[in-house]
């Protein structure tokens, strides 16, 4: 099977060494206009936290050497020739996908609200089989208090950061919370070397907000990632349609 | 070259960058890392079984979920006596500890039961009765 890592414009520079899942060396694989970043898998991977770091890592090697539009983790087809025509009809829109991400990281921004996962985490352990049904209740009640209030506090704390952030990137993405202590989590496209400048404004809003908020919300900058969350919706069709073929 | 560390990408977190402590444990569920395979019922007939689950739980806990809330709201309102309290929360509490043994019977964390319907964004919003 062939395991997509990314895409990018077919260019003359030479295809860079990579190992990918399972050490297996990446190939380049031109479709005309943009080329492929291949490697053979026996299986579909399963999702594991190794196998993402190793998919992970190939993937930023190739964003290293030039701009790429990323594909997740997983994407493998048995035979090219569907992703050669899915290309081909949707050249225009990933070749300008590709320009909007050129020069760019993704850097991602999360708030996390500390205490009411923290509690409920010691009544699962300890308590909860001694707790009435009131006291459960009144425990559900201070953590949905909790989330208002650390949501209203994220809003005082970072309302201006938002905005300072955005001007020093190309454009950036709200993205669904996984969890219900993750209050915020935004993803934004920026250009490299605006990168130490939006490390900057994060470290004095995470000492403001950790001052303010006495330690109970916290933010978390990562990055630089490769520009997952900046792949146009046309193209995640794409990949789905790869997975379907 | 050096080898590729998840800890090299946490751009700023409380106290000391790359502290895993300080941003807590599963910090990693706040990154792209891979972005992930998408959520969805695994069809392959080896892990269907463990897909379907996944989906029912989810649907389960999304209305677990709905009825705390509901019953909080009902709390507030005033419109229980304290055996009605105390009955109901009791409940709850039931549903939610034999919702986690469930989720550790078939190694599930409660990320995997979050429902994101992508343009309505995440379902389980709704719950927060705020």
């Amino acid at each position: 099977m062939i395991y997509l890592y990314a895409l990018y414009k077919t260019d003359f520079f030479p295809f860079p060494q990579i190992s990918g899942l399972g050490g297996v060396t990446l190939q380049p694989r031109p479709l005309g206009d943009v080329t492929l970043a291949v490697g053979e898998v026996a299986n579909t991977p399963s999702h594991s936290f190794s196998a993402l770091c190793e998919h992970e890592a190939a993937v930023e090697a190739l964003a290293a050497m030039r701009p790429i539009l990323p594909f997740r983790f997983g994407t493998v087809v048995a035979d090219l020739h569907p992703v050669a025509v899915a290309a081909k009809s949707r050249l225009t829109a990933i070749l300008a996908n590709l320009d909007r991400v050129s020069g760019c990281v993704e850097l991602g921004l999360s708030a996390r609200l500390a205490a009411p996962e923290a509690e409920r985490q010691d009544q699962r352990d300890g308590s909860a089989a001694a707790e009435t049904g009131r006291a459960y209740l009144e425990r559900l009640r201070r953590e949905a208090d909790a989330r208002s209030a650390g949501a209203q506090q994220l809003q005082a704390a970072v309302a201006g950061l938002d905005c300072r952030l955005l001007e020093l990137s190309r454009c950036r993405r709200r993205l669904p919370s996984d969890r219900p202590d993750r209050l915020w989590r935004t993803a934004y496209l920026v250009p490299w070397n605006a990168m130490p400048t939006f490390q900057m404004e994060v470290a004095a809003a995470e000492r403001a907000v950790a001052r303010e908020t006495a330690g109970r919300l916290s933010l978390l900058a990562s990055g630089p990632w490769p520009p997952y969350s900046f792949v146009k919706e046309d193209l995640l069709t794409l990949q789905q349609e790869l997975q379907s073929a | 070259m050096k080898a590729w560390n998840l800890d090299d990408k946490i751009l700023s977190a409380p106290d000391e960058p790359g502290n895993r402590e300080a941003a807590g444990d599963g910090y990693e569920e706040d990154m792209p890392i891979g972005m992930g395979p998408p959520a969805r019922v695994e069809l392959d007939p080896k892990s269907a079984e463990r897909g379907l689950t996944k989906l029912v739980l989810s649907i389960v806990e999304l209305i677990r979920q709905l009825l705390e809330a509901q019953a909080l709201r009902r709390v507030d309102a005033g419109q229980l006596d304290d055996t009605e309290i105390e009955r109901l929360g009791e409940t709850l509490l039931r549903l939610e500890q034999r919702m986690q043994e469930l989720k550790v019977t078939f190694g599930l964390s409660d990320a995997d039961l979050r429902l994101d319907l992508g343009p309505l964004d995440d379902l389980q919003d709704v719950k927060r009765p705020v």
